[in-house]
């Protein structure tokens, strides 16, 4: 029991340095690299969106530098970044274009593939992560059964 | 003939409750890296000792996957080899085996049996994810929720010696429950399992005992921190019914870190503590724990 006790505490212990930081000013925005580093992100993610084979198809009528757009507008603002997101709904946005948790997923790599590139810290990407997670239910589960 | 049932109705409320996407057998790979879990020591998906809500393999809800596993645990007296398959259907069902041989080694003779003497079982396992999104439920303060049973059978030549030392059966069910949930934001994982079991040390010393033949209830509980996309640290803890007279059984933890290169491979080295083992004292050592699959 006391080894459980001393690795739970020093699993915590790695967690938790985390949660102070939420305590300044920094947002989540600003550990992406502002404005310059969430428009690399997105564009390298997208770029790879575009090319995946996994997701190339889903994209394909659509315009990169758009998307680029409106996507790092919605990600400035659910990163509490100096942005309103002018875009589309997203259940409507992605209404009918069938994309399943398979290319949700395949997204996710894309966009943690993306943030590599850029150096983003893993806790960071983390953060983006769980900011995003609970879009799948508008662009996989609503935009499918159209609820 | 109930445990069939048992097994049949998990499958089928597993299958009802798969999702209109297009389903096709061809493997896709279609989840996030890791998410899958590792193999049990009981073979089901989870972390070393135990099962997690997450179902096997990198199949999406609209494909399936499966992996093979071998582990190996060395403790001060005792050597624990595991190995089996688990199949992952539509991220909502999951079957398993595993076979387990629990070898004395020297041991033996001190126990009054012959040196080298193993008890072996062969374990059925299914799981259903009946609730919650692990993953992508981030908003949601439900956990995903999944629902089990472990089939346990001993080798026919084990059956006699273990009813000696005071087991009841040589075959017996788990049912289990686990809750797991990834805190993205934390890159942290935690699980809870309860588990209904009347197996003496995994099922390996027999079912039931002399001092308790019910089924009690049992805590299985896991934290794992992803400190990278391909490394997890975390612990398990297990607690384990006592029902034979003949030696006390202690409760299992580990500690381990698990290395996750591609969806194809991973591999887990832990420090176990497995808790008395009869009458040996406590059982530390070291597992290893090798996943092959996609």
């Amino acid at each position: 029991m006391r080894n459980v006790i001393l690795t739970l505490g020093t699993v915590l212990l790695t967690v938790l340095p985390g949660q102070a930081l939420a305590k300044d000013d920094v947002t989540l925005y600003d550990k992406l690299g502002g404005q310059a580093g969430v428009e690399a992100i997105i564009w390298g993610m997208l770029e790879r969106t575009h090319s995946d084979p996994r997701t190339a198809k889903v994209m394909e009528n659509s315009n990169i530098e758009r998307n680029a757009k409106f996507i790092s507008e919605y990600v400035c603002a659910k990163t509490d970044g100096p942005c309103e997101y002018s875009g589309q709904d997203m259940h409507v946005a992605h209404y009918g274009l069938g994309i399943t948790t398979k290319h949700f997923n395949a997204l996710v790599e894309q966009l943690q593939a993306s943030m590599r590139d850029e150096d983003i810290p893993y806790s960071v990407q983390g953060k983006l992560l769980a900011r995003l997670a609970s879009d799948h239910h508008d662009i996989v589960v609503r935009s499918r059964t159209g609820e | 003939m109930t445990r069939c049932l048992t097994f049949v109705t998990l499958l089928a409320v597993g299958l009802a409750g798969c999702s209109a996407t297009p389903f096709s057998l061809r493997p896709d790979q279609g989840k996030l890296l890791a998410t899958g879990g590792v193999s049990q020591i009981e073979g089901a998906g989870g972390a070393g000792l135990a099962p997690w809500a997450m179902i096997s393999g990198y199949g999406s809800n609209a494909s399936v996957g499966a992996n093979t596993y071998y582990t190996h645990a060395k403790t001060n007296d005792f050597d624990l080899r595991s190995y089996g398959a688990a199949v992952g259907i539509a991220d909502r069902v999951e079957v398993s085996y595993a076979r387990q041989e629990f070898d004395t080694n020297d041991t033996g003779p001190r126990l009054g049996l012959r040196g080298g003497y193993t008890f072996k079982q062969d374990i059925i396992g299914a799981k259903v994810r009946i609730a919650g999104d692990a993953v992508y439920g981030q908003n949601s303060p439900l956990p995903q929720i999944a629902i089990g049973a472990q089939y346990k059978r001993m080798d026919r030549d084990n059956a006699g010696l273990v009813k000696a030392l005071g087991a009841t059966d040589d075959e017996g069910v788990d049912y289990y429950a686990s809750a797991t949930k990834l805190f993205l934001d934390k890159n942290l994982i935690l699980n809870a399992t309860l588990r209904g079991t009347k197996a003496n040390q995994l099922g390996l010393l027999g079912f039931g005992g002399d001092k308790n033949d019910k089924h009690s209830l049992q805590f299985e509980g896991s934290a794992a921190y992803m400190v990278s996309r391909k490394l997890v640290v975390g612990a398990d803890y297990r607690s384990k019914p006592d029902n034979l007279e003949f030696a006390e059984e202690g409760n299992a933890t580990a500690a381990y870190v698990a290395y996750f290169p591609n969806k194809n491979l991973s591999v887990t080295l832990a420090g176990v503590d497995m808790g008395k083992i009869a009458r040996q004292g406590r059982q530390r050592g070291v597992y290893l724990s090798t996943q092959v699959g996609f």
